[in-house]
């Protein structure tokens, strides 16, 4: 197995995720990440394709419902946010 | 050498191609949950549930009248649905997305699109090709406290997240702006027929293009929320990569977004690639087998589609192409035409004035059908009666348009052409009598010779200026003559 060591470039995975990584947190997640890596590597060596057969593990298809409108009881979600305006969900800016 | 330049920049070839986000706004609940779609004017977070808000443990179902919409447009572009549909997850972090990813289809890895290929006709006869069509949920509304750029918190309605939304990519075969912009108001035309949108609709139809001059660098424009400022986006941007290019900069590979306010495009500072998506199988949707018998049926809900009828209305109703042209792909203008000829039979009649009279006012007024108090039986109505009343067409233009503007109700139209009818005849009769006195000579001439008639036809003609109805004229120079001499 191809095993990937060399530095990964955590700073843009941060970026993708929007988090901020800690100098301290830095190592240790980095080893994860390999881990994490190293361990789909593993599995790409199974020669399955790419065939939507793998996709799904039932044999079940066309699950779908009637265009019927229900609406749930939104306030219920509502009250669990911690942060709103209004109605209005917040959160901070993602430019 | 730099008017040599010059020149060859003029003459340079532009590909565009669009992707246009449809809803389906027909659709009475969401893509994957049963949250109804109607949130326009709605408070916000009000359609709202566990599923769309990507509570854990929830699952998505399949919005199947969304499935068959999506089959309605794809026949009706001659696009091939494919056999075995599959669902992707496109992973970005992003508050507009309460689960961290939308749900939407992917052409690589193992997944196929909804539909490939595929041709929408331009009015020129040039055909656009559809490269894919995929069915997705919309992501939800982000609003900002104050403006965007001092704003610290944006704030995010879900009403919207999880609406079905039709994506349709184009290849880059239109090549200038106006060609994209009536690209986009066939489509439009087209949805409205399906009676799968109303793409009218605030934020119903939005449109991302893709620019490129001279086979160079291709650059992707954003958050265009209009078929007008399609036009406009694209003009900046032809006009920006040819001021890049004479000066010898190289165009860089970017997207950029449309600043409706400030008329111009800006680079987006970052974005993401293609890998960073991560798009994977959706494991809560269950693949979608599309077969023959599901075809069928709706092939059977297909109604007649524009280019079919701008044929029957040339053929079977004898329109001018340019007529038929412009009634068919407009479905308001459409309807008005149809439902009119239920009630008479005049359908030229009434072509002409929906385009030359109702059409020019709509545009000269920038109003749509919608804002008009016309109906078809009263067209159909005003149509026979002009048929039947020897009003001149000066005359009767003008009751038209005093009708469309709602400067005069129907009633007040039709007495005014009642009224016009006596004082033409009024006015006839008068000529007629003046001319017969005045040629006693002619009216000798025409015991023996009864040709002698048209003589009296020009004047009459000649007086009152071609105004009145030459059948008529003649019939009554006849009578008065022929009463005369006997």
């Amino acid at each position: 197995m191809k095993r990937i060591d060399k530095e990964i470039d955590l700073e843009k995975l941060a970026r993708l995720a929007r988090i901020q990584i800690s100098k301290k947190d830095k190592k240790r997640i980095t080893k994860d990440i390999l881990e994490i890596i190293n361990y789909f590597n593993k599995i790409n060596e199974l020669k399955i394709g790419l065939s939507y057969k793998f996709f799904h593990q039932s044999a079940l298809e066309n699950v779908w419902r009637e265009d019927i409108p229900k609406n749930f009881e939104a306030n219920a979600i509502l009250d669990q946010v911690p942060n709103k305006k209004g109605r209005y969900l917040r959160s901070p800016k993602i430019g | 050498m730099r008017e040599l330049e010059v020149k060859t920049l003029s003459d340079m070839s532009i590909k565009i191609g669009l992707e246009v986000h449809c809803q389906l706004t027909k659709l009475k609940s969401k893509l994957f949950c049963p949250c109804s779609s109607d949130y326009r004017d709605k408070e916000p977070n009000t359609n709202i549930c566990p599923i769309c808000m990507g509570l854990p443990g929830t699952l998505p179902t399949l919005n199947k009248e969304a499935l068959f919409y999506a089959l309605k447009v794809c026949l009706a572009l001659n696009s091939e649905p494919n056999k075995r549909i599959l669902f992707f997850r496109k992973n970005y972090y992003y508050p507009d997305l309460p689960k961290n990813f939308q749900i939407t289809q992917y052409d690589r890895g193992g997944g196929v699109p909804f539909s490939s290929g595929g041709v929408l006709k331009l009015s020129s006869g040039k055909e656009i090709r559809i490269r894919r069509m995929n069915l997705e949920e919309d992501p939800a509304k982000i609003f900002y406290e104050g403006s965007i750029t001092s704003s610290r918190y944006s704030l995010i309605d879900y009403n919207r997240a999880g609406i079905a939304l039709l994506e349709i990519v184009t290849e880059p075969d239109m090549s200038n702006p106006k060609e994209a912009r009536e690209f986009l108001e066939r489509l439009k035309g087209l949805l409205e027929h399906l009676e799968v949108s109303e793409p009218d609709l605030e934020g119903a139809m939005r449109c991302d293009a893709n620019i490129s001059l001279m086979d160079g660098t291709r650059v992707e424009i954003k958050n265009i929320s209009s078929f007008k400022e399609v036009e406009k986006a694209l003009n900046f941007e032809i006009a920006r990569q040819k001021a890049l290019i004479s000066k010898g900069i190289k165009v860089k590979r970017e997207t950029r977004h449309w600043d409706e306010a400030r008329r111009i495009t800006v680079s987006l500072r970052e974005k993401e690639e293609e890998e960073d998506y991560r798009y994977f199988p959706e494991p809560d949707l269950v693949p979608i087998a599309i077969n023959e018998e599901m075809v069928k049926q709706i092939i059977l809900t297909l109604p007649e589609l524009p280019e079919k009828r701008e044929k029957r209305y040339v053929k079977e109703l004898g329109l001018s192409e340019t007529l038929a042209k412009v009634i068919a792909y407009d479905r308001d203008l459409m309807k008005l035409f149809e439902d009119s000829l239920k009630y008479c039979n005049l359908p030229k009649k009434i072509g002409s004035w929906i385009v030359n009279d109702i059409l020019a006012y709509l545009n000269r007024k920038n109003l749509t059908l919608k804002d008009l108090n016309l109906d078809a039986n009263k067209l159909a109505k005003l149509a026979e009666y002009s048929e039947e009343y020897k009003v001149s067409d000066k005359k009767l233009k003008e009751l038209l348009n005093e009708l469309i503007s709602g400067k005069k109700n129907f009633l007040e139209v039709l007495k005014t052409l009642k009224k016009e009818e006596l004082v033409q005849k009024d006015e006839v009769l008068r000529i007629v009598d003046s001319v017969i006195k005045s040629n006693s000579k002619a009216l000798e001439d025409y015991r023996k010779n009864k040709k002698v008639l048209d003589y009296f036809m020009g004047k009459v003609m000649e007086i009152s200026k071609g105004k009145i109805d030459a059948k008529e004229v003649r019939n009554l120079l006849k009578e008065k003559i022929e009463e005369i001499i006997k």
